[in-house]
């Protein structure tokens, strides 16, 4: 059991509940906010190994804004942050595309829902370094 | 009163002259001796003298002489003593007026006295009328060149030529028209041309007997006779030609013709037919409807536009159709009462009003009217009407709308994959811990990923129904009914969620909200896609808020429902979004498609949605429905 700390950020309770039971199965310590604000709060308080954030939320710039802000932020002991969205990459119309805003983002990993938990899995995995 | 000097030296004589002559009137002066008398001639000038011929010193045919002298309109009368006749022929030989013998009779002085006054009178009146008289000639001059000047620069200046000859055929006036139609100078023509050289060979004489004749203005003249003149370099020239005859003394002495160039009234003539045919021109292709007609509702213009419009000929049109026939029944009186109004556009004029043209197949085809009552010197003469087909408008407004509905169902598109995805996410979320929990036999994690899954499958088929709600184009079917009924019915299916989360749902309804013509399913979806969004306003954790749905009626707006609630809010980004953008807040729980279906059945509705919200404070929504 490895007891690492996972924040998830997803403004559906649902789905947070989801990935919640799903990663405790693989002895994940994971702890859920429904906005930004209090998911701030608890990367403060846990000091997490990963954060997955779901950058469509109310706002689409809340979570790009924020998963911006973590990098510069956390980048020194380097926490590594997982985008969760639904929109694919290559889709237009907001201004910007993904790749472009994932050149300033720095995301280490990007997924497009519905994501396959497997993957999930495999990519928590990676990231974490187990 | 009159002055008289009397020079006597018998002071007997001065004083019974004074006595009578100042009883007669006179004011008189005396004088004793010539030198004394002439003193006093001087100072006063009294316009009668009488003096004594034989006086001692100066005598009285020197005073007399002296008086003359100085005015020689005085009257001197001598007085002569017996037998001093050739004394007195001498002093009237100096213009004397009379003499009076010693001694003086009154009979005698009166007479000469009167003649003095008679010669006075005459000479004063031939003065004033010699004046008069030389004033009036000058007077008369001065009138005579003026006028003589004015007639001189009016023939000279007039634009029309001005000839006169004289009965032999000279010519005696020419004027610079004249010059100007002819080309000959004035001096070439009065020195040598005849006026039959004025015309091509043969006209001059027509011209005189038409002159002569009854006809074109009676005998001796002629009013605008048509004919040609001949030019000095020999072209011929159309003229208007007016012409009479003048008489002195009962002689016939000369004749005067007027010539108008009918080359400038043929060049304004073409000027006014080019200008007519270009506004005809205007007018007949005017891509819009064009119809006039006068008082009496006959059509006097009707261009192509309005052949297009209606499929009547402008022959059929304009051979004694009423414009009443134009459209439906009562329609033309109508636009007519509302031209004179002052409802759209003010008095006399009608704008932008949609009204139904009634083709000659009998068809009713949109149109956009505008319209102008015509007055001529104050009087109304015609209404012209200005037609837009609307059928291109409404096909390309229709168009437009249905472009419109693509790029909105692109975004709704757009839109509901990003729902479809997070549905799908949820369900293979789901699908994994219930094989986890089959896996590991762990019911609660069966049971959990179940239950997703089951949330999903339900917001895939809500998803659905939203789907076709938001496409469907057809006009929804509209009952009366109460909307009071309908806000009790949604309230009661939400009242178990609100009070899940802890959320007071009041109701606040007017009684007085009538019965109205609506799509009861319709109105149902709204309320209840905005209580729903109210209930969602508040998070999961609240600890209780309110949500307030009210009705209410207004005379004048209608009926207005609104759904207000006191949960997180909008910002104001976020208020234009909800609406312009297929976009949902909730992640995968909205569709993104509740408020724009709202909106789009409050249009069908032909009511409007409005949106105030604050963050942290909550929203309200407002929706106003016609009556």
């Amino acid at each position: 059991m490895s007891g690492k700390k996972i924040v998830i950020i997803d403004d559906d309770p649902e789905i947070c509940d989801a990935m919640s039971e799903i990663l405790s199965e693989y002895d994940y310590q994971v702890f859920t906010a429904l906005e930004t604000k209090s998911g701030y709060q608890l990367l403060l308080e846990q000091r997490p190994d990963l954060l997955i954030l779901d950058i469509m939320m109310a706002s689409m710039n809340e979570g790009l804004d924020f998963a911006t802000k973590m990098k510069e932020r956390e980048g020194v002991y380097g926490m590594p942050i997982m985008i969760v969205s639904a929109r694919p990459p290559s889709e237009k119309g907001y201004g910007r595309t993904l790749e472009e805003d994932l050149d300033w983002i720095h995301a280490d990993i990007f997924m497009e829902k519905p994501i396959e938990p497997e993957e999930l899995i495999h990519n928590v995995k990676l990231l974490l370094k187990d | 009163m009159m002055k008289l000097l009397v020079i006597d030296d018998e002071e007997s004589t001065r004083d019974l002259l004074r006595i009578t002559l100042e009883s007669d009137g006179y004011e008189v002066l005396t004088a004793e001796d010539g030198p004394s008398g002439l003193e006093i001639f001087t100072k006063d000038n009294p316009p009668i003298v009488l003096t004594d011929i034989k006086m001692p010193g100066m005598d009285g045919i020197e005073v007399l002489r002296r008086v003359k002298e100085h005015n020689k309109d005085a009257e001197v009368i001598v007085i002569t003593g017996h037998g001093e006749m050739t004394l007195a022929i001498n002093a009237l030989q100096l213009e004397a007026s009379d003499f009076i013998n010693k001694p003086i009779s009154d009979a005698a002085l009166s007479v000469a006295l009167r003649r003095a006054k008679e010669k006075i009178w005459i000479r004063k009146k031939l003065e004033e009328y010699t004046n008069n008289l030389e004033g009036l000639i000058r007077d008369t001059t001065e009138e005579l060149e003026k006028r003589h000047e004015l007639e001189h620069n009016l023939i000279q200046t007039s634009m029309d030529g001005i000839i006169a000859n004289d009965r032999k055929g000279n010519l005696i006036i020419f004027n610079e028209g004249a010059e100007r139609i002819h080309g000959y100078t004035r001096e070439e023509a009065l020195s040598s041309i005849h006026v039959t050289q004025l015309y091509p060979e043969g006209v001059a004489r027509e011209i005189k007997k038409m002159i002569y004749g009854p006809e074109f203005g009676g005998p001796g003249r002629l009013i605008n006779y048509e004919t040609k003149v001949l030019t000095k370099g020999g072209k011929t020239r159309p003229i208007l030609l007016s012409a009479t005859l003048l008489y002195e003394a009962g002689q016939e002495v000369a004749t005067v013709g007027y010539f108008k160039d009918m080359r400038e009234v043929k060049r304004l003539e073409q000027e006014l037919i080019t200008r007519y045919e270009f506004e005809h021109n205007l007018v007949q292709t005017s891509m819009d409807g064009i119809i006039a007609n006068d008082p009496k509702g006959k059509i006097i213009i009707f261009n192509e536009g309005a052949e297009r419009i209606y499929g009547y000929t402008a022959e059929e049109a304009l051979s004694g159709m009423s414009v009443t026939q134009l459209y439906p029944k009562g329609e033309a009186k109508r636009i007519k009462k509302l031209t004179y109004s002052d409802d759209y556009g003010g008095s006399g004029r009608l704008v932008d009003y949609e009204a139904e043209a009634l083709t000659k197949k009998g068809e009713l085809v949109p149109i956009l009217l505008s319209a102008s009552l015509l007055y001529e010197e104050g009087r109304e003469v015609a209404m012209v009407g200005y037609f837009k087909d609307m059928r291109q408008v409404k096909r390309l407004e229709s168009e437009l709308i249905e472009s419109e509905r693509m790029a909105a169902m692109g975004r709704a598109t757009a839109g509901i994959a990003h729902g479809v995805k997070n549905i799908l996410h949820g369900m293979k979320l789901g699908a994994f811990m219930v094989d986890k929990g089959l896996e590991k036999d762990k019911a609660d994690l069966l049971r959990k990923g179940w239950n997703l899954v089951g949330k999903n499958i339900n917001r895939i088929s809500r998803m659905t129904l939203d789907m076709l709600s938001y496409a469907r184009s057809n006009p929804p079917v509209r009952r009366k009914c109460s909307l009071n009924d309908i806000v009790n019915e949604v309230c009661e299916l939400m009242e178990e969620k609100a009070k899940e989360r802890r959320i007071q749902l009041i109701r606040d309804l007017d009684p007085s909200v009538p019965l109205v013509k609506v799509d009861a399913e319709g109105i149902h979806s709204c309320l209840l896609n905005l209580v729903t969004n109210a209930i969602e306003a508040f998070p999961e954790t609240s600890s209780g808020g309110q949500i307030a749905v009210s009705s209410r009626y207004e005379a004048k707006a209608g009926v207005i429902l609104q759904v207000k609630d006191t949960g997180r809010g909008m910002t104001k980004e976020l208020q234009k979004q909800v609406f312009e953008h297929l976009y949902s807040t909730k992640g995968a729980r909205g569709t993104g498609l509740g408020l724009p279906i709202t909106q789009k059945i409050v249009r069908e509705h032909g009511g409007t949605i409005q949106l105030e919200s604050e963050p942290n404070k909550g929203s309200c929504f407002t929706i106003r429905l016609p009556k």
